[in-house]
């Protein structure tokens, strides 16, 4: 079990390329079948899902193993943008929301934009505060004792 | 809609012979199917916002807190084995093509294929728990609670411990020196070979033993190292390198609170699926009628999408 966890790597790397191999198996099974047309909604096919899945492990692998290596502040733009990519993915196709009512997109997007507005004006002001502010009566933790280099 | 469109929904839906002109599923204030299937995503949309907002506190928690001590996070992420929390993402990405699946199969209408899909997905959401379950029960083990519960003494004891050996190792290396003087200043490859010797030569102190604990980094080391302290909650060679930082506590709120409040979406959805199951082994779901399916599904992939934001920043970034 440890041996597999220790190259989780290629684990992740593994998986995706079974979800490749898995994405052609059913390729060739949904191109013999008539495409099906819903009443209404958008009816996603297995393939695009399966490709999305497969997309999805790669970058996960990606984002793992680029964790390995020491890029400086580097590290947190590629974690993050990777991040948004999935995200993008999942919520345009899993989600739907690439054939859906650009409303629901608006109303998703939306509530990213005031999420960063939040954490924008959050930021503006917390290098003023006190920096042992976190000593929180509340916490009833005098962290002071347990030594510990100030940041 | 005009009420052309609803009499031909009405038409449409006559096939499956309830009688009333329209499905049993529409609602009186809707005029057709789809009419009442996009409103319903609408609202699960707001909903899905509002999530975003709630999980946004935590982020914004989170991003306040390593803006001005990012050291302690530097300190803290070495106790998240990223391992397990890559095979979760891998876990959940799963489910989530299961559930896009099961999306499908609702509007096709086939019931057999919606449970499966439906139960894969459950079970995967109950890997994910249980991936979740070894993870906590190591930080409880360890002490590692968030807030006050905090068990500062296990880590303290622990760095002494760790102190105590790097201490004798640099003894031990000091006796080792004198004769190997010669060899320490050749290659680096016999530097290697002072630093980690196949076997501590006879009639050295006993603290050179410790020599081969010192270089340990594997899992054989770790159970030798309780031999010297019996009775530490961590491991010495588990803890992070460097300096502990002030209010180490804070970060394991941060890691508790965040995928605490996942962990609990991840449980309210798979009661989702369980309900979802009861009503498509009812044999409810149809071309005409998915819309719960569907709206299931999108909170399901919500939950996905934080786990993506969630991993990176806690597990991988420093």
């Amino acid at each position: 079990m440890n041996e597999i966890l220790d190259n989780v790597d290629l684990l992740i790397l593994s998986a995706a390329f079974l979800s490749l191999f898995s994405t052609i198996f059913v390729y060739n099974k949904e191109k013999k079948q008539a495409v099906p047309h819903p009443e209404f909604g958008h009816m996603t096919g297995p393939t695009l899902l399966f490709v999305v899945l497969t997309a999805l492990l790669f970058l996960t692998w990606l984002t793992v193993a680029v964790s390995y290596v020491d890029m400086g502040g580097l590290n947190v733009v590629v974690a993050m943008g990777v991040a948004t990519v999935k995200a993008t993915l999942v919520s345009l196709y899993f989600m739907h929301l690439r054939w859906d009512r650009p409303f629901n997109s608006i109303v998703f997007v939306g509530s990213l934009l005031f999420l960063g507005v939040f954490l924008g004006f959050a930021l503006l002001d917390t290098a003023e505060y006190n920096s042992d502010l976190l000593d929180d009566p509340f916490l009833k933790i005098n962290t002071e004792q347990f030594g510990g280099e100030q940041g | 809609m005009s009420g052309d469109a609803h009499q031909e929904q009405s038409n449409q839906q006559a096939e499956h012979g309830d009688g009333h002109g329209h499905s049993p599923y529409q609602a009186h204030h809707f005029d057709t199917m789809q009419q009442q299937f996009e409103a319903g995503k609408l609202g699960m949309w707001l909903f899905l916002a509002t999530e975003v907002l709630l999980f946004g506190g935590l982020f914004c928690f989170y991003t306040v807190t390593k803006s001005n001590n990012p050291e302690l996070f530097k300190w803290g992420h070495h106790f998240l084995d990223k391992r397990w929390g890559a095979t979760n993402t891998m876990v959940l990405l799963f489910s989530s093509l299961t559930m896009a699946l099961a999306v499908r199969e609702a509007q096709l209408g086939r019931k057999n294929r919606i449970l499966f899909y439906l139960t894969v997905t459950l079970l995967c959401g109950g890997g994910f728990m249980g991936i979740k379950y070894i993870e906590y029960s190591k930080k409880f083990h360890e002490g590692l609670f968030p807030g006050q519960h905090f068990a500062y003494e296990n880590v303290i004891d622990a760095e002494q411990v760790r102190d105590q050996q790097q201490e004798a190792d640099r003894l031990a290396l000091a006796d080792l020196a004198i004769p190997a003087a010669t060899v320490v200043s050749d290659t680096p490859k016999a530097s290697g070979q002072v630093a980690q010797p196949a076997s501590p030569p006879a009639g050295l102190s006993p603290a050179a033993g410790d020599l081969e604990h010192g270089g340990g980094n594997s899992a054989e080391h770790s159970t030798s190292g309780d031999d010297h302290a019996p009775g530490l909650a961590i491991d010495p060679s588990h803890l992070p390198p460097g300096a502990r930082p002030a209010n180490a506590h804070v970060f394991f709120s941060i890691y508790f609170c965040l995928t605490g409040l996942h962990g609990i979406h991840v449980l309210i959805g798979m009661g989702v699926m369980i309900w979802l199951m009861v009503l498509a082994q009812q044999g409810r779901f149809g071309p005409g009628y998915f819309t719960p399916v569907d709206l299931g599904g999108l909170y399901w992939h919500l939950v996905d999408l934080i786990w993506i934001y969630l991993f990176p920043l806690l597990y991988l970034v420093e």
